[in-house]
């Protein structure tokens, strides 16, 4: 049977239990494709971000790191995770194009690397594994049944976190 | 919406020069359509040419001076080689100079939309020079939306299909003004 597939666009958050599902972002490039997985509980978060911060309105959580960070960890308790269980990845915050820095030079990517890190140190929270910068595209998927990650790139083969 | 009728007038009109161009440089008959210029919400800029996770071949030009904003050709995989071929002349180029051929005929051919819309307006307008990236689609235009994403939800966008001699549509040419230069360029054409 075809596993059942959610897609998460730019600046979405989902969370999804049905078992054997799969969250999935796909071809992330500056974006963090940023996962929160319950082992006990087999429940799932995927978010696709795609700036460091910002004001989004109400139900925008996702598209910056600063309320995305928040959102997807409390979403995760308030469906009865525990904070201490909850295991956090993220894939992305690449830089495709040399031009496409910001003005000043930096790179957005990895702003949005950092901005992620920096809002789950402030609630006591670090990453289980990661997978972020370079140069090319990913594909980001995660697993509902194992809660691996798996990220697939067009010109580098596959790999899972 | 009559405002944005110049500046498609404009646009459309630079197609041909661009057109043209493309023209000069490779030995068969090349087709871009008439363009689309409408509004698309950021969300869907990654899937603006096919499927976000197909890969292709782009060039990306930054676009500088009075105005910003955002050059982008998006091939075929097999089109890139096949433009490559016909514009080094050679079946095989090298790996350097598949890259460098394609590269260089999107920047003459977009610098044609450019400065066609420069001479329209009075405004300075340049491409940076092009970067050549082969990875997903979605991947490559998403890099753009750091710059439009915080101020706005979609982006005015003109994109253009291009297809050489017999075959079928299987390169793209894509504008993006920044949402605050596109105020300015119509209203320098209305002027």
């Amino acid at each position: 049977m075809e596993p059942n597939i959610i897609a998460v666009g730019i600046g979405e958050l989902k969370f999804c239990d049905t078992p054997g599902a799969v969250l999935i972002s796909y071809s992330l490039g500056s974006c963090i494709g940023l996962t929160a997985y319950d082992p006990a509980k087999r429940l799932g978060a995927m978010a696709h971000i795609l700036l460091p911060r910002g004001t989004p309105v109400r139900g925008d959580e996702g598209k910056c790191a600063n309320t995305c960070v928040p959102a997807i960890i409390d979403g995760m308790m308030k469906r009865g995770s525990r904070k201490a269980g909850i295991v956090v990845k993220m894939a992305g915050g690449a830089k495709i194009l040399a031009l496409a820095g910001t003005p000043n030079g930096i790179c957005i990517g990895q702003q949005n690397q950092a901005a992620v890190t920096q809002e789950l140190e402030r609630l006591g929270l670090r990453t289980a594994a990661a997978d972020c910068g370079g140069d090319f595209g990913r594909t980001v998927r995660l697993f509902l049944d194992s809660g691996v990650v798996e990220i697939v790139t067009a010109t580098r083969g596959q790999w899972t976190i | 919406m009559a405002e944005n009728d110049k500046l498609y007038k404009a646009i459309a009109a630079g197609i041909g020069e661009a057109r043209k161009a493309f023209e000069l440089m490779v030995p068969v008959k090349v087709s871009i359509t008439t363009p689309d210029l409408e509004p698309v919400p950021l969300t869907d800029l990654p899937a603006l040419v096919g499927a976000a996770d197909r890969t292709v071949v782009a060039t990306y030009a930054r676009v500088t001076g009075d105005i910003t904003g955002h050059l982008v050709f998006v091939y075929d995989p097999d089109t890139a080689r096949r433009l490559a071929a016909l514009v080094t002349g050679e079946e095989e180029p090298g790996e350097d100079m598949g890259p460098s051929a394609v590269s260089e005929i999107s920047n003459v051919a977009g610098s044609q939309v450019l400065n066609f819309l420069s001479n329209a307006t009075g405004l300075r307008i340049l491409p940076s020079p092009p970067v050549y990236v082969s990875d997903m689609a979605g991947a490559i235009l998403q890099s753009v939306l750091y710059d439009l994403a915080p101020a706005a939800d979609e982006a005015m966008v003109l994109k253009t299909e291009i297809s050489l001699g017999d075959e079928e549509a299987a390169g793209f040419m894509i504008l993006i003004p920044g949402s605050a230069e596109l105020a300015l360029l119509v209203n320098r054409l209305g002027s």
